[in-house]
């Protein structure tokens, strides 16, 4: 073996200590961060997630469109393709202007490029008339990330049958889809942390009745419980509003599952000794409860949650879709699909199942996110 | 055991009744009642109201009380006489409706439960003897990729496939012509052929599910202890397995077959509003759609009630399957 | 990278001296963990006369289960080994074990039957959803198929009153979690005995029982093994057992046994540092009250990236800077059938020689 190689054995194996050393000593959630990042599928999710969220609360500003405009000369359009060469000359991103014909047999009407008219794309413009929006609720604008040319409308996903640009109305609908189950998590959060917490701190009565209750709700199935109460949403409230009610909805169906959990840790932590050292030395019921308790299982809270995200994404998505929650103009991942419900709709116009694979990919991303992390998570793995 | 099976039903009667004033309280959420909503109909449709017929209606069904009272009108009469109400959007009774809709949804349901364990459990056995193999990866791919799909889409989809492939759609249980013919052999396959869309859609998602949780439960099993006892023994690994690890991995799933049948029973709901089967689901979307308490009131009780008993089905079963739950369970 | 399972059983033929049943090779053992590849086993050599009772001794994690776990071949898939395994059969065959199918029909027929193993914690080593008694007949039907279910029964009761369970008509229809621990490890002896086994594994047999019952085990397991003339190979991290159990010791320290010998050698006159600190550390009747116990600092380190060293080096006291963290560590001689790894007995033999 030659010096060198000799030597550079001996700093791998020394780094290899120094791994194992790490190993020993580094902390809970050092560990899962460090598990978790192996998991190449969790972090590709969690990737996807973070870009759909990103384009999410900056919806307003990428998305051409607002919610309530619309084109009603352009119904039912086809996407509209982007190029980059007209008659072989590279002219940078821009779309064809679009004329109207009309089927001679059926008499539908159809959406074609003029490729005499080139519309370049221009970027950071300022937006038609009614596509206002406020930065963060606060700075009002109307500068938009992208726009085709006078003369030129650009629908990457199409329109729908009003005219109303189906990108837009997807990334304005990733506000509501992709944040009602979040705000509706952190809700079943507080309140299955907060009733399990009582429930197995106490015992006693206290349980007995946060038990019957559990099981009260426990027995309602999802779903129809889903139904009845966002049916029970009047019509006329106000968009902002039915967002509050349906996460709150989703909460008041799902936290007795967590509360359940937590009230089940609580009695079986109660009986470890660094919880009876810290009582014996005194330490208050918050303290013990929020400092000691809540932190030795909040990693399988963190889990069950992020895996229970899907569900409540599913959950708005259906509701929506069957019109018990949110109603147009009100905009969201299920009440975009509600035209996908006649099937000439898909025949004719197939790009309006779109939405579905933002659908499908956020429930899945959340999926394997979930997944990642619980194997991070475990200590046996 | 008899003492415990008392205060175990004394419980539930406790349950059942919590569950009544819960659904009670929901039906009457909406705003106005359903006369409101009746009679704007009758006038919109150029209707005269009687305002007397209303009142007159409105003191039958105990409208104009307290929510107490017409909660007790409601619950007695179920109780009492199993009458659940009258159907305003049907002109029928309730009782009347559900007995109509109860034999397809509990076919389906039954069915569907049948496709979901004939399929999960082997499939969960495999994937976790022989995990990370290409046939695991396979079937964990397509679980996850099944249960990211929204039973409603499942459903577009597949309509849209079948509708591509023979020209069906497949929608209702029947085809047209069958759909008042008498029973023969044709029309009973074409039942099970208007069967595959849905037992596919609403079985799908349990049965992803259900493998999941069976090779989870399974790969717990084959790195317990006794495994390696009985290796030990010098038993062949497969009849380790069969004897040991599958038994005590079926247990849990096993005894949630009361749990899961309901869940199946409600889960037809969305997929039969979608392909507009003759079920309880789409019957209970038309009630709430229609405010029509009474209808739409029953059927989530009677949702509710299933997945009491349910429960109470699924204990019994893991107390019988289980040793150490059955000592449990004596001891009550 | 998987052990290689040898349809074809057996070409070579192999010696082992007369007197011995077992002689374990040059036995290295792997484990795959994550991204780490532990060398849990590092070239282990021993071997067992019939009746003898070897201790093997060490902390957590210095390989003894590995060991042991793989003359049995039941190491989980992780695992690959190297070496030899040379065991002779009641039928006076020898075979080397590693070279068996694991699941295949000769190594089954010697497990159970001819080597059997007891497991550190009984509570876990049986299945909770079938009765002691079902459990314990199926290594009598197992390993004889003209057992019937009644004489299975029958044998089974006299085990049950050998390793003295009381009214064993009754426990022997109880499940698992009606048995209290040690009567579930007398259970599992009972079930490892019934087929008369010549070399008996013991996997730290009594760690997970309270003191009292511990006693009890080991006084079962010394009757039981003048009864059966049974070799056993007993795994412990406790040298207090070993006294009291075994004929010879072998310490084991990360994968390597540093110290060999008779347990008189081993406990009147210890060489190795690591079996000086273990009996340091015991604690000792006629110990001052206020007297500290001795420990040994550090902890086993993984077995991960290992050099041609001792592996004791950053632990020991007596450590040489230079020689026992740079340099392969030779078995020395102390005195007849006295083995130790250790470098400071190659000054003495430079010095005597």
């Amino acid at each position: 073996m030659s010096e060198e190689v000799k030597k550079s054995s001996k700093t791998a194996a020394h780094s290899d200590e120094k791994k194992s050393e790490k190993y020993y000593y580094a902390s809970q959630w050092a560990l899962m961060g460090r598990k978790f990042r192996r998991h190449k599928l969790a972090m590709g999710s969690t990737f996807v997630l973070l870009i759909f969220y990103l384009t999410a609360i900056f919806g307003n500003f990428i998305a051409p469109q607002g919610t309530e405009q619309y084109d009603g000369k352009f119904v039912n359009c086809a996407p509209t393709p982007v190029h980059y060469f007209h008659e072989g000359k590279f002219v940078g991103p821009f779309v064809y202007a679009m004329k109207t014909e009309r089927d001679p047999v059926t008499f539908m009407a159809h959406h074609v490029e003029d490729k005499e008219k080139v519309c370049r794309i221009k970027f950071f413009t300022e937006g038609d008339p009614g596509g206002e929006y406020k930065w963060f609720g606060l700075f009002p604008s109307n500068i938009h990330l992208f726009e085709a040319e006078e003369g030129g409308k650009i629908f990457l996903f199409g329109t729908d049958n009003m005219g109303r640009d189906l990108f837009s109305r997807v990334i304005l609908g990733a506000q509501i889809s992709l944040f009602i189950p979040v705000v509706g998590m952190l809700l079943t959060l507080v309140l299955g942390l907060f009733i399990g917490s009582l429930a197995g701190y106490f015992g006693g009565w206290v349980d007995t009745v946060i038990q019957r209750a559990i099981e009260v709700v426990r027995s309602f199935p999802q779903v129809p419980l889903w139904m009845a109460l966002s049916a029970a949403i009047p019509k006329t409230m106000k968009p902002a509003q039915v967002f509050m009610l349906m996460t709150i909805i989703l909460s008041l169906v799902s936290w007795p599952g967590l509360a359940r959990v937590v009230r089940s840790k609580f009695i079986s932590v109660k009986k470890e000794d660094f919880i009876m050292a810290a009582r014996i030395s005194g330490a208050p019921a918050s303290k013990l409860i929020t400092r000691h308790m809540i932190p030795s299982f909040l990693s399988y809270i963190i889990v069950d949650m992020t895996m229970s995200i899907p569900s409540l994404i599913i959950g708005e998505t259906t509701l929506s879709f069957l019109g018990l929650g949110l109603r147009s103009p009100a905009t969201s991942w299920g009440v975009l699909l509600q035209e996908t419900n006649k099937l000439e709709t898909i025949m004719f116009y197939n790009w309006k199942l779109i939405p579905m694979i933002f659908v499908f990919l956020s429930v899945l991303a959340f999926n394997f996110t979930g997944d990642g992390l619980r194997d991070a998570a475990d200590p046996y793995k | 055991m008899t003492k415990y099976i008392i205060k175990k039903l004394l419980i539930m009667a406790l349950t059942v009744f919590l569950i009544s004033l819960a659904v009670f309280f929901i039906i009457t959420l909406p705003p106005g009642d359903f006369m409101t909503n009746y009679v704007g109909r009758m006038l919109a449709a150029g209707e005269r109201v009687n305002q007397e017929e209303i009142d007159a209606l409105r003191r039958t069904y105990a409208l104009d009380q307290p929510f107490i009272i017409q909660f007790w009108r409601w619950f007695s009469k179920i109780i009492f006489h199993g009458d659940f109400g009258y159907s305003f959007s049907l002109s029928m009774p309730v009782t009347a409706v559900i007995k109509a809709y109860i034999g397809p949804t509990m076919a389906l349901s039954i069915t569907t439960m049948l496709f979901t364990y004939i399929i999960s459990i082997p499939v969960g056995i495999y994937s976790a003897v022989h995990q990370y193999s290409f046939g695991d990866y396979f079937f964990t791919t397509i679980c996850f990729l099944g249960q990211a799909v929204p039973n409603f889409l499942m459903a577009i989809l597949l309509m849209f496939i079948a509708f591509r492939l023979t020209g069906d759609t497949m929608l209702g249980l029947y085809s047209p012509k069958y759909q008042n013919a008498p029973w023969s052999w044709e029309k009973f396959l074409d039942l099970l052929k208007h069967c595959i869309i849905p037992v596919l859609v609403i079985g799908l998602n349990n049965t992803c599910g259900l493998i999941r949780t069976m090779r989870s439960q399974m790969l717990d099993e084959l790195n317990k202890n006794y495994v390696m006892t009985g290796k030990a023994k010098g038993m062949k690994a497969a009849a380790i397995r069969y004897k040991y690890c599958v038994r005590a991995a079926v247990n849990p799933i096993a005894s949630s077959i009361g749990w899961s049948l309901v869940n199946i029973f409600t889960g037809t709901t969305i997929t039969a509003i979608v392909l507009n089967l003759p079920s309880m689901g789409t019957v209970m979307y038309n009630a709430l759609i229609n405010q029509d308490m009474y209808l739409a009131g029953s059927w989530l009780f009677l949702m509710a009630i299933a997945t009491v008993i349910g429960t109470f089905i699924s204990d019994v079963l893991l107390a019988w399957l289980d040793p150490r739950a059955r000592k449990e369970y004596l001891k009550g | 990278m998987m052990k290689p399972f040898r349809k074809k059983e057996l070409e070579t033929t192999y010696e082992i001296a007369p007197e011995h049943i077992l002689e374990v090779k040059d036995l290295h053992v792997r484990i795959a963990v994550d991204d780490y590849d532990l060398h849990a086993v590092r070239g282990v050599n021993f071997s067992l006369k019939k009746g003898e009772t070897l201790g093997l001794v060490g902390e957590s994690g210095c390989g003894k289960s590995v060991t042991s776990k793989e003359i049995l071949g039941i190491n989980p898939g992780n695992c690959r080994s190297e070496g030899q395994i040379l065991y002779r059969t009641k039928s006076g065959k020898v075979l080397n074990l590693l070279e068996l199918d694991r699941d295949g029909t000769v190594y089954r027929a010697i497990r159970g039957a001819e080597i059997s193993m007891i497991f550190q914690e009984p509570m876990t080593a049986f299945s909770p959803l079938y009765t002691i008694g079902n459990q314990l007949a199926e290594i009598i039907t197992l390993h004889d198929p003209k057992a019937t279910k009644a004489s299975a029964r029958q044998r089974v009761l006299e085990m049950l009153r050998k390793v003295g369970i009381a009214n064993p008509e009754k426990r022997i229809d109880q499940y698992p979690h009606e048995f209290s621990g040690g009567m579930l490890q007398r259970a599992l002896i009972a079930m490892m005995l019934c087929c008369d086994p010549d070399l008996l594994i013991a996997d730290e047999p009594t760690t997970a029982l309270d003191v009292t019952i511990q006693a009890q085990i080991l006084d079962l397991m010394r009757s039981l093994q003048k009864e059966f003339g049974m070799s056993i190979l007993f795994i412990t991290h406790d040298l207090g057992t070993v006294a009291n159990m075994c004929d010879n010791v072998a310490v084991m320290y990360l994968g390597e046994i540093v110290e060999y010998g008779t347990v008189r050698q081993i406990f009147h006159n210890p060489q190795h540092p690591y079996t000086r600190g273990l009996l340091r550390s015991l604690p000792k009747m006629d110990q001052v009250r206020d007297e500290k116990l001795y420990i040994i600092n550090g902890v086993v380190p993984l077995p991960v990236g290992l050099q041609a060293n001792c592996g004791f080096h950053d632990r020991c006291e007596e450590c040489i800077a230079g020689r026992c963290d740079t340099q392969e560590i030779p078995e020395f001689e102390a005195e007849p059938g006295h083995m130790v790894r250790c470098i400071k007995l190659e000054k003495q033999e430079v010095h005597h020689g």
